[in-house]
C-alpha cells in the first residue's frame, strides 16, 4: 500500500546509508501514527460512551432525591406502594428488592461455586479426556442458551415441582435460586477450568515427587494455587446472577416480600425494573425510583468488578 | 551412524555392568526396563543398578531417554497417559514397577528434583513442610525439619529471616536448592536429579555439586547431566545412554578414561553430530 514516491530510483542509489535509512523511517512513522490514531480513537469512543452512561444513570438515579420527590428514608424502607393513595404515600421502599437481589445471588453462588469448582477439577485433573470431549462442549452449550429459555424451563419444570411438593404457589425465592444456579454454573466452571489448566505441569510433578496423592495434590496445591482465579470465576458468576432479569422475573413471583423464606414469592431489583418500566410515565417519581434502583445495580456491579480486580492482583503477587 | 555400529552396541549389552566394589550395596536394580510412548520405543532393555551412598550419572545426547529412564525410578511416568513401562525395578527385594503397588508410597522413598526449579507458590517454609505435613508431621517437627533441610542444602543462613516470604522471591540457584531441601525433608533413601543445574549459573552450579557430594553420605543419588565435567567431578558411576540403549555403564573413572565402546569414545570426544 505504502509507496515511496518522493525518491526516484536514481537518487536512491546515490544517497548514503544514513539517508536511505531515514526516508523509509518516515514511512514507518506514518504507519505508526495511523495505528496510534486508530487505537486512540477507539479508546476515546469507549471511554466517552462509558462515562456518559455512568453519568446518565447516576444523575437519573440521584435526581429524585435531589428534587425531594423521594426521601432516602422512603427509598430505604420496606414499604412498596408506588401508586398508593394512602396517607404518606406513594411508597417507594426498595430495601426488599435490594435484599432480594443479594439473596438470590448469594444463595445461587453458594450452590454453584462448590459444584462448579468440583466439576472443573474433574474435567482438568481426574478425567481430562472425558472433560475435554464431553463436558467442555456441554458447558459451552449451556453458556449459549438464552436466559429466557432458562426462565421458561424454570417456569415449566421447577415452579410446578415446588408447588406440588410443598403446597406453596411455586413461584418463589427457591425457584429463582435454582434457575440462577444453573445459569451461572458454566461461567464458574469455565473460569475455573482455565485457571486450573494454566498451572504448570511441573508443579503437579513436584507434588507427586514428594509423595502426595492426586487428591492431596489437588486440595493442598492446585486449589490453593488457583484460588484467586477460582474466586474470580465465582464473582463473575455472582455478577451475572445479580444482573439477570428475565429468567429470574419469570419464576420468583414478583411480590414485594422480604427474601428470607425460600418458598415465598419475592422481587429483585432487576425484576422490579423490567416489570414496571413500561407502566410508568417519564419524569414521575414512580419512573425515577426505577432509575435509582438501576443506580444501585450499577454500584453493586462496580463493587463486584473491584473484588475481581483485588483477587487477580493477589494472584499475581503469588 | 552405520548399521555395523548398531550391531556392536547390541552385542556389547551383556558385559556393560561394572563389578561393584566389595563394600558397595545395591540399593536399586533395574532389569530389562523398556519404555514406550505410544508406539515410540524410548528406553530399551535397560539393566542398571544404583549403589548405596554413591552418585550415578546418566549422560548421553539429547533425546536418548535419560529423563525417561530416570522417571521410571520413582514411577513418575505414571502421570503420562501414553507412557508404558515394562521390566522390573527392584528395591528392597520388591519389584516396584507393578501397577498394583501404590506409586505414591514408592515416591515417598525416592525423591526427585527437576530440571527447572519448581517451587510452589507458597512460602519457603511451606514448600519444605509440604511433604512432612502430608505424612502428618506436627508443627514442631515441621519446624525442625525445615531448619534441618535448609541447613543441609546450605540455604539456612540465606533465608532464615524470611522463611515466610514467597519461595518465588528466591534466585534460580536458591530455588533449586530449596527444591532439593524439599525432597530431603521427605527423608527418602534415593534422590533422583534431572539436570538440576542446567538452568543455573556457574556459582550456583558448583554449590549444588558440592551439596550432592555432601548428600551422598546420607542418600543414594542418580543425576542426569549434560555436563561431562560435572559427571566426572561428582559421580562414582556413569551410565552412557544412546538412542534409548544403555551403551556403557561403569565406574566413572573407568568410563571416562578407558571407555570400552566406540560410541562412548565418540561421545566423550565430541565426535557426535
Ligand atoms: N511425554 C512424551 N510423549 C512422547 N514422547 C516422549 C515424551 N517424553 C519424551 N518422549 C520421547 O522419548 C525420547 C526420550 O526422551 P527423554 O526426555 O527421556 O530424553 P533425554 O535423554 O532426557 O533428553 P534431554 O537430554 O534433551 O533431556 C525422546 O525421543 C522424546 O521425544
Ligand atoms: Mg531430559
Amino acid at each position: 500500500m505504502e509507496q515511496v514516491t518522493n525518491l526516484p530510483n536514481k537518487k536512491l542509489e546515490e544517497t548514503s546509508l544514513a539517508e536511505e535509512l531515514r526516508s523509509p523511517a518516515k514511512k514507518l512513522i506514518r504507519i505508526e501514527q495511523r495505528g496510534r490514531i486508530y487505537t486512540l480513537l477507539s479508546a476515546w469512543i469507549l471511554i466517552i460512551t462509558l462515562f456518559s452512561l455512568l453519568f446518565f444513570i447516576t444523575s437519573k438515579g440521584i435526581m429524585p432525591f435531589i428534587h425531594g420527590e423521594i426521601t432516602l428514608q422512603n427509598f430505604f424502607s420496606t414499604h412498596w406502594g408506588p401508586t398508593s393513595a394512602e396517607p404518606g404515600g406513594p411508597f417507594f421502599g426498595s430495601i426488599n428488592f435490594i435484599l432480594g437481589s443479594l439473596m438470590v445471588t448469594l444463595l445461587s453462588a453458594l450452590i454453584s461455586a462448590p459444584l462448579g469448582i468440583g466439576a472443573a477439577i474433574f474435567m482438568t485433573e481426574i478425567s481430562p479426556k472425558f472433560g475435554r470431549k464431553i463436558l467442555q462442549p456441554a458447558i459451552e452449550i449451556l453458556v449459549g442458551i438464552p436466559s429466557v429459555v432458562y426462565g421458561f424451563i424454570g417456569l415449566t419444570l421447577i415452579v410446578p415441582f415446588i408447588r406440588n411438593t410443598t403446597g406453596s404457589i411455586g413461584f418463589s425465592l427457591l425457584a429463582g435460586v435454582i434457575v440462577l444456579s444453573v445459569m451461572i454454573l458454566p461461567t464458574i466452571v469455565s473460569m475455573s477450568v482455565d485457571t486450573i489448566q494454566s498451572i504448570p505441569q511441573s508443579l503437579r510433578e513436584g507434588s507427586y515427587a514428594l509423595g502426595a496423592t492426586r487428591w492431596q495434590t489437588i486440595s493442598r496445591l492446585l486449589v490453593r494455587t488457583s484460588l484467586p482465579g477460582l474466586m474470580t470465576g465465582v464473582i463473575l458468576g455472582m455478577a451475572r446472577a445479580f444482573g439477570e432479569a428475565l429468567a429470574v422475573q419469570m419464576v420468583i413471583g414478583n411480590s414485594p416480600n422480604l427474601p428470607f423464606q425460600l418458598m415465598k414469592p419475592i422481587s429483585t431489583l432487576t425484576s422490579v425494573i423490567t416489570l414496571n418500566m413500561g407502566n410508568t410515565v417519564q419524569g414521575t417519581p414512580y419512573n425515577s425510583v426505577l432509575w435509582s434502583m438501576a443506580l444501585i445495580l450499577l454500584l453493586m456491579t462496580l463493587f463486584f468488578i473491584l473484588l475481581i480486580r483485588l483477587m487477580t492482583q493477589r494472584g499475581k503477587q503469588g | 551412524m552405520t548399521s555395523q555400529a548398531v550391531f556392536q552396541f547390541q552385542t556389547a549389552q551383556e558385559n556393560i555392568h561394572p563389578l561393584p566394589q566389595m563394600e558397595q550395596v545395591t540399593q536399586l536394580e533395574a532389569k530389562q526396563v523398556n519404555v514406550f510412548y505410544g508406539s515410540k520405543h524410548a528406553v530399551k532393555d535397560i539393566h542398571l543398578s544404583l549403589y548405596k551412598n554413591s552418585v550415578t550419572a546418566f549422560i548421553g545426547p539429547s533425546g536418548c531417554g535419560k529423563s525417561t529412564f530416570l522417571r521410571c525410578l520413582n514411577r513418575m511416568n505414571d502421570t503420562i497417559p501414553s507412557a508404558k513401562v515394562t521390566g522390573e525395578i527392584m528395591i528392597d527385594g520388591i519389584n516396584m514397577n507393578q501397577s498394583e503397588l501404590n506409586a505414591t508410597q514408592i515416591r515417598r522413598h525416592i525423591g526427585m528434583v527437576f530440571q527447572k526449579p519448581n517451587p510452589f507458590m507458597k512460602s519457603i517454609f511451606e514448600n519444605i513442610a509440604f511433604a512432612p505435613r502430608l505424612y502428618g508431621a506436627s508443627k514442631a517437627e515441621c519446624k525442625q525439619l525445615v531448619e534441618e533441610s535448609l541447613q543441609k542444602v546450605g540455604l539456612w543462613d540465606e533465608v532464615k529471616d524470611r522463611l515466610h516470604h514467597s519461595a518465588l522471591e528466591l534466585s534460580g540457584g536458591q530455588q533449586q536448592r530449596l527444591c532439593i531441601a524439599r525432597a530431603i525433608a521427605m527423608k527418602p533413601s534415593i534422590i533422583l536429579l534431572d539436570e538440576p543445574t542446567s538452568a543455573l549459573d556457574p556459582i550456583s552450579t558448583s554449590k549444588i555439586e558440592q551439596l550432592i557430594l555432601e548428600l551422598k553420605k546420607d542418600f543414594t543419588i542418580a543425576i542426569v547431566t549434560h555436563n561431562m565435567q560435572q559427571a566426572a567431578r561428582i559421580s562414582d558411576y556413569t551410565a552412557f545412554f544412546y538412542m534409548g540403549d544403555l551403551i556403557e555403564f561403569n565406574h566413572t573413572n573407568q568410563l571416562f578414561h578407558q571407555p570400552s565402546q566406540q560410541a562412548t569414545i565418540d561421545y566423550l570426544t565430541g565426535r557426535f553430530g
